[in-house]
């Protein structure tokens, strides 16, 4: 025979129970609605982020071999809500392709897509995905490295994401950033920052990377620094994360 | 079942104490609502204008119709006489949907109506009140949004499968098609293969809607069940290609404007198309089921 419980045990319990909703329904009724845009969001105007000349550096109008879309691959409207693609070159005649794309909300679907699904949807091989890190004057930030090859071009490429002030590659990091972001209550933007070059020859595309990445954000006044190399810090981000 | 007849046949008064009151379920309900209907009001404007997730307020809706169509059998389950993990299942739940208001995670959100729903259920029935309702709250999974990297990856994959096999029947018919990554070049066109091709967002709805119709359908034949849930990605994914293909033809044979026109018309009717072809798969398994039984 089983236990009966006691006449008087539902209404104990379901008093605890509308209790417990009606308190947490009031709890968030009563909550001030979380900043959804997370980081101060004024309207971002890319345009005049990346000065025409920095460095050594000057903006390219002459040539027509535009970056790969970062729309075309993403095709949604969604995802980013801004981008910006300039050709650089340097007094040598070498040029970089630069390509900023900025999300104002970095999680689940809206986030960043990877630039490898980017150039793989494009007929790309991808080949020689590794990551390293680069130091900056605003601190290291980590760099994915791919060679992207289809009949004709050869295309070495460099990318790393923001999420909110910490840069980051996709994976686990990025989740870690967005995490961390939303125990502050905020949805973090992000930018994703992609450079590539023509090259035949990726360790001398590399660094030639590497130089115009850290000329560039050297040339940067601070606040935009902040938002293509994340907060100054002195240590890894991989390492405080 | 022979312990409830037996407790089913006590004297009256000291039964319908030990069940639970309909005004005390309803005042529950009550609760629920009050507590869900700012999430929902958020919800709506930012998770559930995604195609891939519009079918959330849906899934909201069946599950409550759901529970309410099962509310004669819950009203004669006694209580348990353990309350406690449900309770704490629920604290967890009203937690997760804490961290979810409080931060704006969509996923958070959402994923905790389960455990808020199924710890109520387990405090006042335990575990034969979620025999009863296992499937409203299985089903509330649906709501939760997928992982990025997951959807990322499926995407991928999808798109990768719909170019091939449209590219492969094209050729086999004689057309002049290559591919190159994710581009289709057909004649003098160039197209594209975009996320929203990929066909995951009605996937993700026609799996819920098979799911549904299996449950009350099928729910006393569970091999046709299982029959029925199987089929719903095959047949998705075949009508997406096929849509993929007509696409194709289209711009084909007609030019760019009228690919344009058919892409924006064709995702409606597909998902019908994928609909009836599931109820068409089921006829013929019922079919197939009674020629079995005989």
């Amino acid at each position: 025979m089983i236990r009966l419980p006691p006449p008087w045990l539902s209404f104990t319990r379901v008093s605890v129970i509308v209790s417990l909703l009606c308190l947490m329904a009031g709890v968030i009724w009563l909550n001030p609605k979380p900043d959804a845009s997370g980081f101060e969001r004024e309207a971002v105007v890319m345009e005049n982020w990346i000065p025409h000349s920095f460095g050594g550096w000057r903006l390219d109008d002459t040539v027509n071999v535009g970056p790969l879309s970062l729309i075309a691959a993403a095709e949604s409207e969604t995802v980013y809500v801004q981008t910006l693609e300039r050709i650089f070159v340097d007094d040598d005649g070498r040029r970089i392709m630069l390509s900023l794309a900025y999300g104002d909300r970095q999680e689940g679907d809206l986030q960043a897509h990877r630039p490898e699904f980017c150039y793989k949807a494009q007929g790309f091989q991808l080949s020689a995905l590794h990551d390293i890190e680069l130091a900056t004057v605003q601190g290291v930030i980590p760099l994915r490295r791919m060679e992207a090859r289809r009949p004709g071009r050869s295309e070495p490429v460099s990318y790393w994401l923001t999420i909110g002030d910490r840069p980051a590659l996709p994976g686990f990091h990025r989740k870690l950033a967005q995490l961390r972001h939303g125990l502050t209550g905020k949805t973090p933007d992000g930018l994703l920052i992609r450079v590539s070059s023509l090259d035949e020859n990726p360790e001398q595309a590399y660094a030639l990377h590497n130089e115009f990445i850290m000329t560039l954000i050297e040339s940067l006044p601070p606040d935009l620094r902040r938002r293509l190399a994340g907060a100054p810090r002195s240590a890894s981000p991989n390492l405080d994360a | 079942m022979s312990k409830h007849t037996t407790i089913g046949s006590l004297p009256g008064p000291i039964q319908t104490e030990r069940c639970l009151p309909t005004w005390q379920l309803v005042v529950i309900m009550l609760a629920l609502i009050a507590l869900y209907f700012p999430v929902y009001r958020e919800l709506a404007g930012t998770l559930w204008q995604q195609e891939a997730y519009a079918h959330g307020p849906l899934i909201v809706l069946a599950c409550i119709g759901l529970m309410v169509a099962r509310r004669s059998v819950l009203l004669k389950l006694t209580l348990t006489v353990h309350p406690a993990p449900g309770l704490m299942l629920l604290l967890v739940g009203l937690a997760m949907l804490w961290i979810g208001v409080t931060r704006s995670f969509p996923g958070w959100m959402t994923a905790s109506h389960i455990p808020v729903i199924s710890g109520i259920i387990l405090m006042l029935w335990g575990g034969r009140g979620l025999r009863v309702l296992w499937f409203p709250v299985l089903f509330l999974f649906f709501v939760i949004p997928l992982p990025g990297i997951f959807i990322e990856v499926m995407t991928w994959q999808m798109k990768e499968w719909i170019a091939m096999s449209s590219v492969a029947t094209l050729q086999a018919l004689g057309y002049p098609v290559a591919r190159s990554g994710m581009i289709i070049l057909m004649g003098q066109y160039q197209m594209l293969i975009a996320d929203a091709c990929s066909g995951l967002h009605s996937i993700l709805s026609l799996s819920a809607l098979g799911m549904l119709y299996a449950y009350v359908s099928a729910r006393q034949q569970p091999a046709r069940a299982v029959c029925l849930l199987l089929s719903v990605i095959p047949i998705a994914m075949a009508v997406n290609g096929l849509r993929t293909l007509i696409l194709l033809l289209m711009t084909f044979h007609h030019g760019d404007a009228v690919g344009r026109y058919w892409h924006d018309l064709t995702g409606t009717v597909m998902f019908l198309m994928a609909l009836a072809l599931l109820l068409v798969f089921d006829k013929s398994l019922v079919v197939l089921f009674r020629g079995r039984h005989r």
